[in-house]
This record gives structure tokens, sequence and C-alpha cells, in this order.
């Protein structure tokens, strides 16, 4: 095997690496990656409950006061609940023995995905109150 | 180096709790390597404190090896390159919410040293050939071993940035 030693190389290393401080006991001791990593992952952690949060709370709320009883809404409801405009109306109505949801918002129909509402037992046939004002 | 307290602080993998011979062999070969290790990774560049950071994480680990070798420069230097990079890149994606919180990130390397300014317009691989062979020391079959290469081609690379690196620091002076 040839030398691949270049000594003109080795000497510029020599000098060069010579100009490097060295390592001392108290930069080691002193480590920063536990003061700027754990912040981080817990904001970041944080934001993501918050919005989360925020998010489904607000839908939660919505339905809760929208005139049921029943715990288990299908998120598709609540979503659909979620989006009436405030004062909106909606009422049950039955299609071919399904109850469906339906609002009419300034001439607009809007009928909500109302098969799982069904399926879970929170809305039954006939609606004991067939018109309920959304919050 | 606060090397003792780190082989304190970290259990060896063995199940007694004396030192055998090779370990406390192994550990005094870790701590004469330091120093010449962090160097390398600042020849790298790596930033001072992140460099320390590095050689402290491959330190640790080379502790906790089962099967101490003769030589820790190549693997020291290896993991500590590896722990550099993953620093990077973790300061790298996570700088903007840094930025929010005020803090600033920069790769200072040092420009006053001519050497380390030259070696940094190389290839990644040829910076760590040249770095292993002159500034750890390490042989041609032991560069090949620790970077998984043939020895005809860290040879080759070798040679190359040689020269290249020959011919800059010329006009340099």
């Amino acid at each position: 095997m040839t030398d691949i030693h270049d000594p003109v190389i080795e000497d510029a290393f020599r000098r060069g690496l010579s100009r490097i401080p060295a390592m001392h006991s108290v930069q080691v001791r002193a480590r920063r990656r536990p003061t700027t990593r754990r912040p981080l992952l817990l904001g970041a952690a944080l934001a993501i409950v918050a919005v989360l949060g925020l998010t489904f709370g607000s839908i939660e709320s919505t339905a809760a006061t929208s005139g049921f009883s029943c715990a288990d809404i299908p998120t598709k409801v609540r979503v659909w609940l979620a989006s009436l405009p405030v004062g909106a109306e909606w009422h049950v109505t039955d299609v071919d023995g399904v109850p469906e949801l339906v609002s009419q918002n300034g001439g607009a129909t809007s009928v909500a995905p109302a098969g799982a509402l069904a399926r879970s037992g929170c809305v039954q046939m006939p609606a004991s109150s067939p018109s309920l004002r959304a919050p | 180096m606060a090397l003792r307290e780190i082989t304190r602080s970290v259990p060896a993998s063995g199940s007694s709790d004396a030192l055998t011979e090779d370990r406390a062999r192994w550990i005094a070969a870790c701590e004469a390597a330091c120093d010449k290790v962090y160097r390398a990774v600042v020849a790298m560049g790596a930033p001072a404190h992140d460099a320390a950071d590095a050689v402290q994480d491959a330190v640790e680990q080379a502790l906790r090896l089962k099967t101490p070798g003769d030589r820790p420069e190549g693997w020291l230097f290896v993991v500590a390159l590896r722990a550099w990079k993953r620093q990077r890149w973790r300061q790298r994606l996570f700088y903007p919410l840094g930025a929010l919180r005020g803090a600033t990130y920069t790769e200072q390397r040092d420009e006053q040293i001519a050497l380390l300014v030259e070696l940094a317009k190389l290839t990644d691989r040829q910076r760590t050939v040249l770095i292993a062979l002159y500034a750890l020391g390490l042989s041609q079959k032991e560069i090949a071993r620790i970077l998984g290469v043939a020895p005809g081609t860290v040879g080759s690379i070798a040679s190359q940035a040689s020269k290249k690196l020959r011919k800059r620091l010329g006009e340099e002076t």
C-alpha cells in the first residue's frame, strides 16, 4: 500500500489545528441541549392540544345547546350544526322511515348527513319536537 | 476534560463494578483521544459548543461499549460526527420556533484559520478522509473500515483532496 501522506498538508494541519482552542471541562458540562430541546417539544405539544381543543370544543358546545339530549352525536352532524348561521332553524323529516335533519336558511335548503344520527338513536320518529332553534 | 465525572455517571455494561484492565485502558485511550476528536469535529465545520456536545455524546457511548477496541479515535470521530449532524438537523428544523423566542442560530465557522476555510470548500467525503488521516492520524485501512469503503478508494480520495487543498493553500500564502 502506497504512502498517502502529503508532508505539506500534514504541516498545514499541524499549524491549523493547533490554533483551535482546546475543549475544556466547562463546555462539556454545560450542555445546552436539554435547555433548548425540551421546551420546544413541550410548546409544540401544547399548541397542538390547544388547536384541537378550540376546534372540537366549539363544535361540542354548539351541539350541546342545539336541542339534542343524546351525548353521542355523530361528528358529521356536529359539524353540520356548527356550520348553521346563528338563529337558523332546523327540523326533523321522515324519509322512508329514516329521520333527516333539514334547515332552510334564506331559501337555501341544507340537509344534515343524518343516517348516522338515526342509527345512533339520537332522534326518534316521530320526533317529539319537530322544530328546534339552533344557537 | 471531565472524563472522570462521566465515567462515574455512566454504568459499565459488565456485571461487576470493578473496571477490568481492558476497560481501564479503553477509558484512558478515550480520554487521550477527546481533544484530538474535538479538533477534528471543529475542522469538519462544527461550532465549538456543538463539537463539545457531540464529543461528549460519543464518549458516553464509547464507555457503554461491551467490547472496546484498542484505538478509539476513529470510532469516536464517526459517532461524534453523526451526533453533530443530528443536532444541526434539529436546530435547522426548530429554527422558526427559536426565532420566535428571540434566539438566533448561526453556523459560526472560524474564518481566521485558512485551513478550516479551505477544508469547507471540499466535499464532505474528501474533508472526512483528510481529517481522519491528518488530524486523527488514522491509517488508510482504519479510515476505510470506519467509512465502509475500500482502502483503494480512501487512497484515491485522499490524493485528489490533497492536490486540491495544496493548490488552494499555496494560493493563500
